[in-house]
């Protein structure tokens, strides 16, 4: 069966960006109600259970009231940034859906429809594009406000988007190496068993770039401004940073474009690192489809319904990873936060870069291909790694107090409860 | 008016009066005992600065906590009394020193430079009572707005009601005269100078644009740091409603980024005047208005308030009575610090910790409920005694608080003393060292991070404590960090002493016997003619306390809390001054936070523990 082409292709494009963008909405809606009976669920209370079944219409009854707010637009905001600002917090997060291949290609009687929205040749790096844009909507709605806490948000918001950027890029560098593709329904084949076609590596990404996975998902973390990394908003100090002039739809958007910023990162880590829509130990969904239009494997109905389910379930784990963190860990200083990420990620993920580019040449001068074997030699340089890094990022080494060193760096805890 | 009490022995025999009667012969001509038998030196107005130096310098004095300067006034015509309540941590000694300033010549020289606590205190005597200090740096309404021309509120010719012109207050608001609408300094730090008068220049670049008042927005470039980039400091107000402040603080930050430069707190928002509306109720009608000053331990207060009265009266409450008031201060002292611990974490972003420690503040509430009726305002003791006893099975509800609730500091510290982001938040962030803590007149759990042992439990004991085994954690680095180490360990002990207090806690009657002090049992006034006199004299007139004055302090969850009280014999307090700690540790805020960031802003003004009720009292 050949993919879709002309016409049938168009339609099929429309129906997903429908399909994909409705599904993601709710899927915004559904965090929003996950992230709340989880945190309740941590926090030794109910969390929403009022309206529907366990709370679970509380998102309507938000929705609503959302819509029905008055709209309040400051004195002293600049009206057309502070309008379009909204609407570029959504945008980003939204689009960059567009590259995820979230099932195996369906078969249908016009051809094989391919679960991704565009297949687009440059893969990430449209996602890396898109991503960035991100930091419009925050620095314009800081800025356009006219209060000086939206404004230190938007100031925070931008520097720390713009440095983390650079740890999110560089961080997915040796994926390249590794794949030697971009295109993200590629990334997900080479983490696939195949026994024709191109070599691929039988496992998922998780084990040969353990710490590319690390790096990735903290500077994703550190993107989607969620707590630890939640200094924009960071409600104790800046009242809620860019959005506190917000109100109504408006501020729901900010909300609607933080959350799908959030499951469009775990999805980017599902494809990346956790093997896309692959299902674990079964073989029979391993469907390949290559750029001259063959396709191995045999794609049925079921197989996209069931790998479309792994991807969910990959997702909303990793979902529940993001609201577990938030709901735990207190908050950087904004200096902290530059820190780590220019004076330590960025060169962590360098060096890392180097060595995984080395341990390649390495074991590819060996002469073992492109396999199990040749995830598994990588799979042991990262655990050294991570242990090396880890080491690194002990308490008082990377992450410091004030300047005035009244104490040691770390240590001396325990010296504080004397008799 | 005031009684002046036979000196005693002890009084008389206490090393610094001798010094002082020696050095300053007929500056230091009265001596007197107060109600706790501590000696209080009578001083000549006209030389409290060089008396005051001699106690504070002279190595055999060392008088370095101030521990309080109030003003206090016997009615119209008197004069101002303004008392130093000092205490010397190297000899452990008390002394009150206090001056009797006429109406006609209301000045005294500032001790500013030998305590940096007396700037803020100097400031109240100045805002109440009008007595003006030689020497102070900014001397200026603190708790009153800054505008305020009515008077002096403490005076006894300022009534209680009737002065206030509300049409005079509106129109001023409603002003376009800058100096009408902001503080001083804020016109300072936006570049406007004021000249004595009370004009206001507007900075040259206003003056431009004709020196209209808008925003203040410009700020004199002179104050920007070294290394700061080009550009200007930008003026945020931190507060009155903001959610870190906890409170109606407002903080006045001047930031360079970031960074802060400058940092003016205002307080007074919830000034309602508690120490004035007391001197018109009976001692008994004054108690819950002491819990409305802490409500985050308001059975503190209670405690600490009923305490000094008793003081005055000279009675010896029951030993059932002292045990419950040992229990509930220290559940009240958990209830505070659980308070702090949550508040804190969610200002540093562990939102988390806040819903775990408000669980078990609401097991502490739910004994406030079952003893007293009220969670929030318990109002729980009178003078000589309880409002009741304690209700069937309250002592196991306790005991059971007390076995479980150590679990959940556990959990919480878990969660945050190793924490690797806590300790970067929390390490080195406001330093305070020792010696300026003490000068700052810091006490409590803040003092004692800075590693100064001293607890009003263990230095001058009352309610029994030197009958409790019980340790005083003490910080090294005197951070935001040892604060919170020093807190979570006080509760700890809290725990031990709430532990051993319900294991001694004794039967018998939980008030004293005398029916000229609390109300006799309704059966009894009933049945006895006396009794009934008595019932009837306590219910239409209220207690009479002897005259006399007393300061008398208790360690509350935030520090010393000090009552200063004068009674003239009646049956309402002369004077009821509350030395809430909050009011001075958080003078020392402007000098923590300088060249800190705004986050820290955040962690070092939570890491104080104040509470704004007892700072505007």
């Amino acid at each position: 069966m050949n993919p879709v082409a002309g016409g049938a292709f168009a339609l099929a494009t429309v129906g997903k960006v429908v399909l994909f963008f409705t599904v993601l909405m709710l899927a915004v809606m559904l965090a929003t109600i996950f992230e709340r009976k989880v945190c309740g669920f941590m926090q030794d209370r109910s969390g929403p259970n009022r309206v529907g079944p366990w709370g679970l219409l509380q998102v309507i009854a938000d929705g609503i009231k959302n819509l029905l707010k008055e709209e309040t637009m400051p004195e002293q905001a600049v009206r057309p940034f502070f309008l379009l600002a909204p609407v570029l917090a959504i945008l980003p997060a939204t689009i960059l859906f567009a590259v995820i291949p979230f099932a195996s290609p369906l078969p249908t009687p016009w051809g094989l429809v391919e679960m991704i929205v565009a297949d687009v040749p440059i893969g990430f790096l449209y996602v890396l594009a898109i991503g960035s844009i991100g930091v419009y909507g925050v620095a314009m709605g800081g800025w356009a406000s006219g209060s000086k806490y939206s404004l230190l948000g938007g100031l925070r918001g931008s520097a720390q988007m713009v440095s983390y950027e650079v740890a999110l890029a560089l961080s997915l560098v040796p994926l390249i190496l590794l794949t030697g593709d971009v295109r993200a329904p590629e990334i997900v084949s080479m983490q696939q068993t195949f026994t024709a076609g191109p070599a691929t590596y039988a496992t998922w990404f998780v084990f040969p770039l353990l710490v590319g996975l690390f790096f990735f998902f903290v500077s994703g973390l550190a993107e989607t401004n969620r707590l630890p990394f939640d200094l924009p908003e960071a409600e104790a100090e800046l009242i809620t940073g860019y959005h506190t002039e917000y109100s109504a739809m408006k501020f729901s958007m900010f909300m609607i474009g933080e959350f799908a910023h959030v499951i469009t990162v775990a999805a980017l880590v599902t494809v990346f690192f956790l093997g896309g829509w692959d299902i674990p130990f079964w073989q029979g969904d391993n469907i390949r489809v290559l750029s001259d239009g063959t396709v191995i494997g045999e794609p049925t109905w079921w197989k996209t319904l069931l790998t479309l389910g792994a991807f969910g379930l990959k997702t909303s784990l990793l979902v529940l990873v993001f609201v577990w963190i938030r709901w735990t860990l207190p908050r950087f200083r904004y200096d902290q936060l530059m820190d780590l990420g220019w004076k330590f990620m960025l060169e962590a993920v360098t060096v890392y870069i180097l060595v995984i580019a080395f341990v390649i040449l390495g074991i590819e001068a060996v002469g073992i291909p492109a396999g199990g074997w040749y995830a598994f030699v990588l799979f042991l340089v990262n655990l050294a790694l991570a242990g090396a890094l880890f080491f690194a990022m002990d308490r008082g080494t990377l992450i410091r107090g004030g300047a005035k060193g009244a104490r040691s760096a770390g240590g001396d805890a325990a010296q504080g409860q004397g008799g | 008016m005031v009684r002046v009490a036979p000196l005693d022995g002890k009084a008389a025999s206490h090393p610094s009066v001798r010094a002082l009667r020696e050095r300053f012969s007929e500056g230091a001509r009265r001596v007197e005992s107060d109600a706790l038998g501590y000696p209080v030196v009578w001083i000549d107005p006209r030389i409290n600065g060089e008396a005051l130096r001699f106690l504070r310098e002279a190595p055999d004095q060392a008088y370095d906590l101030l521990a309080d300067l109030m003003g206090a006034h016997a009615g119209i015509g008197a004069p101002i009394q303004v008392w130093y309540q000092l205490w010397s941590m190297a000899h452990g000694r008390q002394l009150r020193i206090a001056c009797e300033v006429p109406m006609h010549d209301l000045e005294l020289d500032s001790v500013t430079d030998l305590w940096l606590a007396a700037d803020w205190l100097e400031r109240e005597v100045w805002d109440m009572y009008g007595v003006s200090f030689r020497g102070h740096p900014d001397l200026r309404r603190i708790l009153m707005p800054e505008n305020y021309e009515e008077g002096f509120p403490l005076r006894k010719d300022f009534p209680l009601r009737g002065r206030f012109s509300r049409s005079a207050q509106v129109s001023r608001a409603l002003s376009r005269d800058l100096i009408d609408i902001y503080a001083v300094d804020e016109l300072e730090m936006a570049g406007y100078a004021v000249t004595d008068d009370g004009g206001v220049r507007a900075p040259p670049e206003r003056a431009a644009e004709g020196g209209a008042p808008g925003g203040i927005r410009d700020v004199s470039p002179d104050e920007q740091p070294e290394d700061a980039l080009e550009g200007e400091p930008i003026l945020i107000n931190m507060g009155p409603q903001h959610p870190a402040t906890h409170g109606v603080l407002r903080l006045v930050l001047q930031l360079d980024g970031e960074r802060v430069v400058r940092c003016s707190p205002h307080i007074g928002y919830l000034h309602t005047g508690f120490e004035k509306t007391c001197e018109f109720r009976e001692w008994n009608q004054c108690v819950p208005y002491t819990d409305r000053m802490d409500y985050l331990a308001p059975m503190l207060y209670n405690i600490g308030y009923a305490g000094a009265v008793e003081a005055l009266l000279d009675v010896e409450i029951t030993e059932r009575c002292r045990v419950v008031r040992v229990i509930l201060g220290e559940l009240n002292r958990i209830l505070g610090h659980l308070l702090w611990l949550g508040t804190t974490a969610i200002d540093i972003g562990a939102f988390s910790v806040f819903l775990y420690t408000f669980q078990e503040r609401e097991r502490i509430y739910n004994l406030h409920e079952a003893y007293t009726g009220g969670r929030i305002t318990t109002s729980v003791t009178r003078v000589g005694g309880m409002m009741a006893d304690l209700p069937v099975g309250w002592t196991a509800a306790a005991r059971d608080f007390a076995a479980t609730f150590p679990e959940t500091l556990d959990e919480v510290e878990r969660l945050l003393s190793r924490n690797a982001i806590w300790q970067g938040r929390t390490m080195d962030i406001g330093v305070l060292s020792a010696d300026r803590a003490v000068s700052y007149g810091v006490t409590g759990p803040t003092l004692r991070a800075s590693g100064v042992a001293y607890d009003v439990r263990k230095a001058r004991p009352y309610l029994g404590y030197e009958e409790y085994d019980f340790d005083v954690p003490v910080g090294t680095a005197g951070d935001v960090y040892d604060r919170y180490l020093v807190r979570v360990e006080e509760m700890r002990q809290s725990v031990r002493i709430i532990e051993q207090a319900l294991e001694r806690l004794p039967g018998g009657p939980i008030n004293i016997d005398d029916y000229r002090i609390v109300l006799p049992p309704k059966g009894e006034a009933m049945g006895s003619i006396d009794t009934m006199i008595s019932h009837f004299k306590l219910v239409m007139e209220g207690v009479r306390v002897p005259a006399g004055e007393t300061w008398y302090s208790i360690e509350s969850s935030k520090g010393e809390l000090g009552f200063g009280i004068v009674s003239d014999g009646g049956t309402k307090p002369v004077r009821c001054r509350f030395r809430g700690p909050s009011f001075i540790n958080i003078a020392s805020l402007p000098e923590l936070v300088r060249g800190e960031l705004v986050a820290d802003v955040v962690a070092i003004n939570a890491s104080l523990d104040v509470v704004l009720g007892e700072i505007d009292r």
